[in-house]
């Protein structure tokens, strides 16, 4: 795994283009695809339902119809994979998570957003402003050196804990490293109030993997020799099964019965209700957590970084981006839709009138009415703070970008739940994983006979 | 003339019927729905055939090709298959068994005249009006530790609460009884109008000989219901596929699998892993093992269905 920090990235090839575009003739008339209809597919992301509220000053603006159809996560990848696959020009633009890039690069589903940034009639240099992007979240939309979409959400955990139970513990710090996470979740627990919330489920990429892999990579763990050159998987190594042990500990000692079934929605629901002591999830999520008609923690919660093994804190991380679609029949008209809703004025807009934070703008990290809305600090930290500090540390492939990782995450979070069941100790169900993975690799011809 | 050849020899007279004799011309009255069914249903079965014989999958760096049988041979050496088809044969045949037990116990008891009973009658149905996506929603919840009631109301009498979806043997449990809740009602309705037709002087006669009850149902109500409980029988295992939404919502499949039915991991193979290919050889093989399930059943009743019109 490269280990790249996320605000570390560079990438010179949007200097290049960055330049090229000031010097363009930045008028785009708007109504020039006035009439036509745009259909976009995605799921309920924050970001997507501000965006929605403001469709009608798009659609007045441009004479373009927007329609959107939103379902859950999965069900969302798997209709726009199915749609794409059979060419079907239903959907003119999509969402994509970046782990989820590669494949829709591979496949040719959707055309390089790159493609349309020298067309002057349609592309404002000044509105799109790439460099102002976060240069990971960017990363993540672009495969094999061509941007391919433009990020909306930038995705990484933070911990999160109740000030006073910590208080009354007599613990003064959030914890640093997982010993000291495995030892102040022992402090704080008890049978009425478990010390944490993980997520188990779903076994794969969107659920127990998330956050998984910050244990794996904490530890120093890697899933591949060298990747991408050569990918014999190494997910049983010492530090695996280590990273292992730690996960399944706090799930089974330090956590509420029945967490190898939680999705992030019941780790949520249990920080913002006040059902734990601490979880480790998305720091996107902290508007619903302190969400003032249902949180319970408001006014109580902390905010930090998560501990980290021996090769240091490795939050998690993706980005959510929006594609044109390559059987759109009018891309121009979505490119144009996409430069507006990804600008820095809509985000800023998007961040006021919904919950939305996960921004992948810099400049709208610095804009004071976000920073007035969500600086939250009662005490235990600010979390902007903690949301940029883990965004510095996270890895940029904290999934690797390749086609068949989908696979390969399913697998790994299948053995993650076996050794958390007990089913299987963590050695063996990490042994078992290594094996089939190689197979997975096999057959998919990236790993010889 | 044809009512009396079906009067005569059942089934093959109706063969005979429709395919030759007098009435040959009326065979062009099946074209519509010979041409619905080629392409609703053979011409995608076949499609669905020509794809399990290939490599095709979305995430391979190969390009797809014609590898016969191979996807085939594969199945039998993935232990994931092996498994599902074992949680398959739990999920499907377990529910519908407890369904046809309890659908006729629920049955019998709506059939008896009792007081009350009417609105009771419309209490038992009300699972058939629940979406099974719902269904798993409801019961995800009442079998959640920190949600459902189910844990409250076993500590009550003493049992220890488990945490019914962390464990593959509970979860499998919590799946059946789900299913059983939401499709015995329909068995019970089925059992129960099938009943409202039998012919009350046969009860009557039990009676005069001095048959209990019970003797009544085992040797007047069993065996005129027999029919009726086949092709409940045949609806319930080809519906039972219909648990799919139900692992969904309760488990996705987990923990670690040991939910997993054919059909949900042909879903993933093929939603989740885009291994269409692979994802099309399980489905087909799951096609023949159910077909070769079914067929002796819908032997058996068609046979006994021609026994009845020879009798007539």
């Amino acid at each position: 795994m490269m280990n790249r920090s996320v605000l570390g990235v560079a990438l010179a090839g949007l200097l290049s283009w960055s330049s090229a575009a000031m010097a363009q003739d930045s008028a785009v008339d708007m109504r020039q695809f006035e009439g036509t209809t745009l259909d976009i597919l995605y799921f309920d992301i924050s970001f997507i339902p501000g965006l929605k509220k403001l469709f009608p000053e798009f659609e007045e603006k441009t004479g373009i119809k927007i329609n959107i159809e939103t379902l859950s996560e999965q069900a969302a990848r798997q209709k726009a994979q199915l749609e794409l696959s059979t060419r079907s020009t239903a959907f003119d633009i999509v969402g994509v998570q970046s782990g989820n890039l590669p494949l829709y690069a591979q496949n040719g589903w959707v055309t390089p957003v790159e493609s349309f940034f020298d067309n002057a009639s349609i592309s404002d240099p000044e509105k799109r402003n790439i460099e102002d992007f976060i240069p990971s979240t960017l990363q993540g939309m672009a495969s094999g050196g061509t941007q391919y979409c433009l990020p909306f959400f930038a995705a990484t955990v933070i911990y999160y804990y109740q000030i006073d139970k910590f208080k009354e513990a007599g613990i003064t710090a959030p914890p640093q490293t997982f010993e000291e996470l495995l030892s102040v979740s022992a402090k704080v627990n008890s049978d009425a109030l478990p010390a944490i919330a993980l997520r188990g489920s779903p076994a794969s990429t969107a659920g127990n993997i998330w956050i998984f892999n910050l244990f794996f990579y904490g530890e120093g763990a890697k899933y591949f020799a060298d990747f991408p050159n050569e990918l014999t998987p190494q997910v049983n190594s010492p530090e695996a099964i280590k990273a292992l042990e730690t996960f399944i500990a706090l799930k089974n000692e330090y956590g509420p019965e029945g967490g190898v079934n939680f999705v992030f929605d019941d780790v949520v629901t249990a920080m913002q209700q006040g059902n734990v002591v601490s979880v480790i999830d998305g720091a996107p999520l902290a508007g619903r957590i302190l969400d003032p008609e249902q949180s319970k923690v408001s006014g109580n919660l902390g905010f930090a970084v998560v501990p980290g093994g021996p090769a240091g804190p490795k939050p998690s991380f993706a980005s959510h981006g929006l594609c044109v679609s390559a059987y759109s029949d009018t891309p121009e008209a979505a490119y144009l839709f996409l430069e507006w809703a990804l600008s820095a004025e809509t985000m800023v807009k998007v961040s006021q009138n919904s919950a939305y934070l996960a921004t992948t703008r810099t400049s709208v990290w610095s804009n004071p009415l976000f920073k007035e809305k969500y600086n939250f600090d009662f005490g235990g930290g600010e979390f902007l703070t903690a949301y940029r500090d883990s965004l510095n540390v996270a890895p940029a492939d904290y999934y690797p970008p390749f086609a068949a990782w989908g696979i390969v995450s399913d697998r790994m979070g299948q053995a993650v739940q076996e050794a958390e069941i007990g089913s299987k100790s963590a050695e063996q169900a990490l042994n078992d994983a290594n094996a089939d993975i190689a197979q997975i690799l096999r057959d998919e011809g990236l790993l010889s006979e | 003339m044809a009512d009396a050849l079906t009067a005569q020899s059942g089934v093959p007279a109706i063969r005979g019927r429709v395919w030759g004799g007098p009435t040959a011309g009326y065979r062009r009255f099946l074209a519509p729905a010979l041409v619905i069914v080629t392409g609703l249903t053979i011409l995608p079965i076949l499609f669905t055939v020509a794809l399990s014989l290939t490599s095709l999958s979305y995430t391979s760096t190969r390009p797809t090709r014609f590898v016969g049988l191979g996807n085939y041979a594969q199945l039998f050496q993935d232990e994931r298959f092996v498994a599902s088809l074992w949680q398959s044969a739990i999920l499907i045949f377990g529910p519908v068994i407890v369904q046809m037990i309890l659908g006729f116990l629920l049955a019998l008891v709506m059939n008896e005249r009792l007081p009350g009973l009417g609105w009771l009658r419309v209490i038992f149905i009300v699972p058939m009006f629940f979406p099974p996506i719902v269904m798993g929603l409801m019961w995800k919840v009442l079998f959640t530790p920190q949600l459902g009631g189910i844990n409250y109301y076993l500590g009550l009498v003493g049992i220890e609460s488990p945490a019914w979806l962390a464990d593959p043997t509970l979860a499998l449990a919590a799946i059946v009884i789900a299913a059983v809740w939401g499709w015995t009602p329909f068995v019970a309705v089925m059992f129960y109008t099938a009943m409202q037709t039998f012919p009350g002087e046969l009860y009557e006669a039990a009676r005069i000989d001095g048959a209990s009850w019970t003797q009544r149902v085992r040797y007047v109500t069993l065996p005129l219901l027999k029919n009726t409980a086949l092709v409940v029988l045949i609806f319930r295992i080809m519906e039972a596929l219909a648990i799919f939404p139900i692992i969904f919502v309760m488990t996705s499949g987990g923990p670690a699998g040991g939910t997993e039915t054919v059909n949900y991991y042909a879903f993933v193979a093929g939603f989740n892993f885009l291994k269409v290919g692979y994802a099309s050889a399980i489905i087909l093989s799951f096609l023949v093992l159910l077909v070769a399930i079914l067929a002796p059943a819908t032997n058996i009743l068609l046979r006994s269905l021609a026994l009845e019109g020879e009798r007539r």
